[in-house]
């Protein structure tokens, strides 16, 4: 009695489907307005730049320095923040029912949500960071090798967010989990020093330093500064490496949220 | 397709409990029921009795401490039961950034529908449920009852074997409860399975072959609707008197004043035929007689009022 043409739907095609309506979301809500305004001010900025003059390479360098880090930094606050209120908002606004009633089982669901803001963040980082790369000059020293490996590693990065924002939104409300998460995504590093420092000389020092490795630490994928230093592109071992880690961390996380979200009453 | 031997909808003493340890309450308590295939089936109870926890349950949103729960011979939750039912939640809220038209595609695709298959079929979806005009409007302008028919569409989409509404008409107008009863009896006689919770009585009174009554989450009754519908041995009488006058013969049979009109109830046939035969020979004006029949919500409060008591 099913529809005649009616075909079931794979898993992926409702994984696509759910992204598809966050990408309206995207759309239709002041996010994007807020990441245009974002790129009309750096736009605004780096063309004032350039009318007056970068005079040397080091100024040119700076200005490249600058703009992609703040692209980086800005597509991953919007990923945090988008990823972030996807299944609280969906509980929120009663959403949830009608679209998990549909044949979709919550892991796709969940898959479909996370890519999705991924995506987006990949989207925007990428808009953003071609911007500044288009209105600065071009240095000879700039490897096109490093400039590939930067952005992917700053989208598996994107993809990280995604993924702790998600899991951290089903642990915590949703503005700790996002507080939480920036000061780990902006302080991670320093954080774990400090406290490996703090540490140093007590008994805890070995379960703290095993427990801090498992922070996630984004500055690893962070390469803006070796490649606007002119710094050759890294050896395919070691950027696999750390291609693994953001996977590995990717699949942690996701796995947890998968685990947490099938086991919640809504 | 359905196998006719297997219920769509199962029910196994069903228990679920809100909260742990001594703040656990038991929402459901050992439900057990079963809706066959081409059965439409109303759940009704009082607030707070239980249904909509059942329902939830049934669609895998929550989950049972003991019992068990299958739809079309799948636990709950199951992909597979799903892309075989049609389900309107309590509450029908959907994304205030979408239009109507996106809403439903997004639906229609998770149910594996083709691009041509949404064009084709979502015009006459919303026409039908009275959104023809609105299929391009933001659900942010939406009011509730739009939302709800809106539900009603996203519930019928993909044509599905089996319907499960929490709070069918919840939100609707009166036109919008006309043409959603007539919706549901046309999706009755084309064979679909419909189980749905309701408070408007009549409406379930109107569409189903059977009840099932829920207090305090236990089920207090599952019968066929025409069973509770029995004959009270009650008659009533409607008349006009004569200028005002109550002819001796009349007064009798005790009748109460309502308006203009005088009512007369009386409890056995014959005294209803000599009543009538003698508003006849005085001359009043007999403007209704009627057996009366007890209704699905006499039942239910007499129900309800015993299980109290």
């Amino acid at each position: 009695m099913m529809n005649a043409g009616a075909q079931p739907g794979n898993g992926f095609l409702a994984m696509r489907i759910v992204a598809r309506g966050v990408m309206i979301e995207l759309l239709r809500r002041k996010d994007l307005y807020v990441l245009t305004i974002l790129m009309g001010a750096f736009l605004a900025g780096v063309l004032a730049a350039r009318s007056i003059g970068i005079e040397n390479a080091s100024t040119g360098t700076f200005l490249l320095n600058l703009g992609l880090t703040l692209g980086c930094i800005c597509a991953h606050i919007l990923t945090l923040i988008f990823a972030a209120r996807q299944i609280p908002d969906e509980v929120e606004n009663r959403t949830l029912h009608t679209m998990l009633a549909k044949p979709v089982s919550r892991m796709q669901f969940l898959l479909g949500k996370w890519i999705s803001c991924a995506l987006a963040g990949a989207v925007s980082l990428i808009a953003l960071q071609a911007l500044c790369l288009i209105c600065t000059p071009w240095m000879e020293a700039y490897s096109s090798l490093m400039l590939a490996q930067m952005f992917i590693l700053e989208c598996a990065s994107l993809a990280l967010m995604s993924a702790l924002a998600i899991l951290f939104s089903l642990l915590a409300p949703r503005g700790a989990g996002i507080v939480l998460l920036a000061f780990i995504g902006a302080l991670g590093p320093r954080l774990t020093d400090l406290c490996k420092a703090r540490y140093a000389d007590s008994p805890l020092a070995g379960a703290t330093g095993w427990l801090l490795e498992y922070l996630p630490d984004f500055s690893r994928l962070n390469l803006v500064t070796r490649f606007t230093d002119g710094i050759a592109a890294l050896p395919a071992g070691e950027f696999a490496g750390l291609l693994l880690y953001a996977v590995v961390l990717i699949f942690a996380a996701l796995v947890f949220s998968a685990v947490i979200f099938e086991r919640r009453p809504l | 397709m359905t196998d006719t031997t297997q219920p769509v909808i199962e029910a196994c003493e069903l228990v679920v409990e809100y909260g742990k340890g001594a703040q656990a309450r038991r929402a459901v308590d050992g439900v057990s029921f079963a809706v066959q295939a081409g059965e439409c089936v109303g759940f009704i109870g009082a607030n707070g009795a239980g249904k909509s926890t059942t329902l939830k349950t049934l669609m895998g949103f929550i989950f049972a401490q003991s019992g068990g729960a299958r739809i079309f011979g799948l636990p709950p939750g199951a992909v597979e039961s799903r892309r075989r039912i049609g389900y309107l939640p309590e509450v029908a809220l959907y994304y205030p950034f979408m239009k109507a038209r996106e809403l439903l595609e997004l639906y229609g695709g998770l149910h594996g529908m083709t691009r041509a298959q949404l064009r084709e079929k979502i015009p006459p979806m919303l026409e039908r449920v009275g959104l023809g005009e609105r299929g391009e409007e933001l659900l942010k302008s939406y009011s509730k009852g739009m939302q709800q028919r809106l539900g009603i569409a996203q519930a019928l989409i993909a044509d599905p074997e089996a319907l499960i509404f929490d709070e069918l008409s919840s939100g609707l107008d009166p036109i919008g409860r006309h043409d959603l009863r007539r919706v549901l009896l046309e999706l009755k006689s084309k064979g679909r399975t419909i189980f749905f919770s309701s408070h408007e009585l009549t409406e379930v009174e109107a569409l189903c072959d059977r009840v099932i009554m829920i207090h305090q989450g236990r089920i207090v009754t599952q019968k066929p609707v025409a069973e509770l519908l029995k004959p009270l041995n009650l008659f009533e009488i409607r008349f006009a008197d004569i200028n005002g006058e109550l002819p001796t013969e009349v007064k009798e049979f005790n009748p109460a004043r309502q308006g203009s009109e005088w009512t007369l109830r009386l409890d056995d046939l014959e005294r209803y035929t000599r009543a009538l035969d003698a508003l006849r020979r005085s001359g009043c004006e007999v403007r209704g007689a009627r057996s009366l029949t007890q209704s699905l919500e006499d039942y239910f409060i007499s129900l309800v009022e015993e299980a109290r008591s």
